[in-house]
């Protein structure tokens, strides 16, 4: 039983006065910078990975001192990583979802929006009249040539790039392929 | 551990600490047992929270534009003053805790009211803050009357501000009344160096209203 009355007589850790002054300090000096930041003028997306940045320090301080995580049991450390990284997986892939779906048609099924920009180009640039056989390998360089020059506005040039090519070898393969997949 | 000792004894023919409940076999099991559920809570609230930042940032994503312009309307100083505010809170209840770690009870008291005084300013700001939101038709959803012209769907943006403004501060009314709770058991003279897990298990509540805002204060009104 000597050891449970030790555990009864568990000492509790305290920390020293100047370390939550000076927490309190830092966390008023983040705020501080953030607030001047935000009137600067950066560019949106950089104010907003600033702001991110100088938001996590300061939850970093505050779990990590304030909330003792720093000097705490290992288990009540991993609950917090495991709903933290719950979170950032929830939104990875939403917004890897939101960020695409401009990319998909979504009367074609699966549809990439490039081929239909490629296919618009054609339509708008029909090829010069040429005898049958020419005309296929014409018709696909072309192609190919339309999702190049789209790469630099494209999330995903390389997956942009392959479907454009593959309907290039036959324009009615494509839009079969997508009625086929039960879209319709 | 003179103080709280009951004068009763276990089976064990131990002194038993008068807030030691029987299913745990010491206070030390006893207050880790707590602070983990405490933290389970948190990592539930924490996933709670992120449903509502996901939407914001869909949002965002979807209306650059309505972001920049609804944004000009919120008060970056008011969201200063209360987001120091908070920070404050933070300090004096993390010094309570410190205060029952020490067993000094006039310290725990004292750092308590001020943690309540600052959850009350807290609220006061956000009032005058949301009767402005009220007068220019700012409001969320179907409600949205604003005069001023916003470009994209400005409805959506405050209906984003008022849900997780809103939510935060039923969390900062919930925080008031766990801390007059602990406030009244300090003044009873429940908490010492032996036993004081309420207090802290209330200060990770708290600290976690105020990490949640460390997060909606950039996000809501330092968009530019």
């Amino acid at each position: 039983m000597a050891n449970q009355a030790h555990e009864n007589h568990h000492e509790p850790h305290v920390l020293p006065l100047p370390v939550y002054y000076g927490i309190f300090g830092a966390l008023l000096g983040l705020t501080i910078l953030t607030y001047a930041v935000s009137f600067v003028g950066l560019p949106e997306s950089l104010a907003l990975g600033v702001a991110m940045l100088v938001a996590s320090t300061k939850a970093a301080l505050v779990a990590g001192v304030f909330m003792h995580l720093i000097w705490d049991e290992k288990l009540n450390i991993l609950v917090l990583a495991v709903s933290v990284l719950a979170m950032l997986l929830f939104f990875g892939v939403t917004l890897m979802d939101e960020m695409s779906r401009g990319l998909i048609l979504p009367e074609e099924g699966t549809l990439f929006k490039q081929n239909e920009d490629a296919a618009l180009k054609e339509a708008a640039n029909p090829p010069p009249a040429e005898p049958g056989a020419a005309q296929a390998g014409g018709k696909g360089a072309k192609l190919k040539a339309a999702a190049g020059s789209g790469e630099g506005s494209a999330a995903a040039p390389a997956a942009a790039a392959a479907p454009a090519a593959g309907s290039g070898e036959g324009s009615a393969a494509a839009p079969a392929a997508g009625s086929g997949s039960g879209s319709r | 551990m003179s103080s709280a000792t009951n004068a009763h004894d276990d089976a064990h023919g131990q002194a038993h600490h008068k807030f030691h409940q029987h299913h745990f076999l010491t206070m030390a099991q006893q207050a880790s047992s707590a602070k983990f559920g405490m933290w389970l809570f948190l990592g539930q609230e924490v996933l709670f929270f992120s449903g509502l930042f996901m939407a914001y940032f869909v949002f965002r994503a979807l209306y650059p534009e309505t972001w920049l312009h609804s944004a000009e309307y919120l008060s970056k100083t008011m969201g200063g003053i209360n987001t120091v505010v908070l920070l404050y809170s933070s300090l004096t209840m993390a010094l309570a805790v410190r205060s029952a770690q020490l067993s000094d009870k006039k310290g725990l008291i004292i750092n308590l009211i001020q943690t309540i005084v600052c959850a009350f300013i807290f609220m006061v700001v956000k009032y005058f803050e949301y009767s402005a939101k009220f007068d220019h038709g700012f409001l969320p959803g179907a409600l949205y009357h604003g005069h001023e012209f916003i470009p994209g769907r400005p409805e959506l943006f405050f209906t984003v501000y008022f849900t997780m403004t809103g939510l935060h501060g039923i969390h900062v009314v919930a925080g008031i009344g766990v801390l007059f709770w602990i406030l009244k058991r300090a003044i009873r003279g429940d908490f010492d160096s032996t036993y004081y897990i309420p207090v802290e298990n209330v200060g990770l509540y708290w600290h976690l209203v105020d990490l949640v805002w460390i997060f909606l204060f950039p996000l809501l009104y330092l968009v530019r």
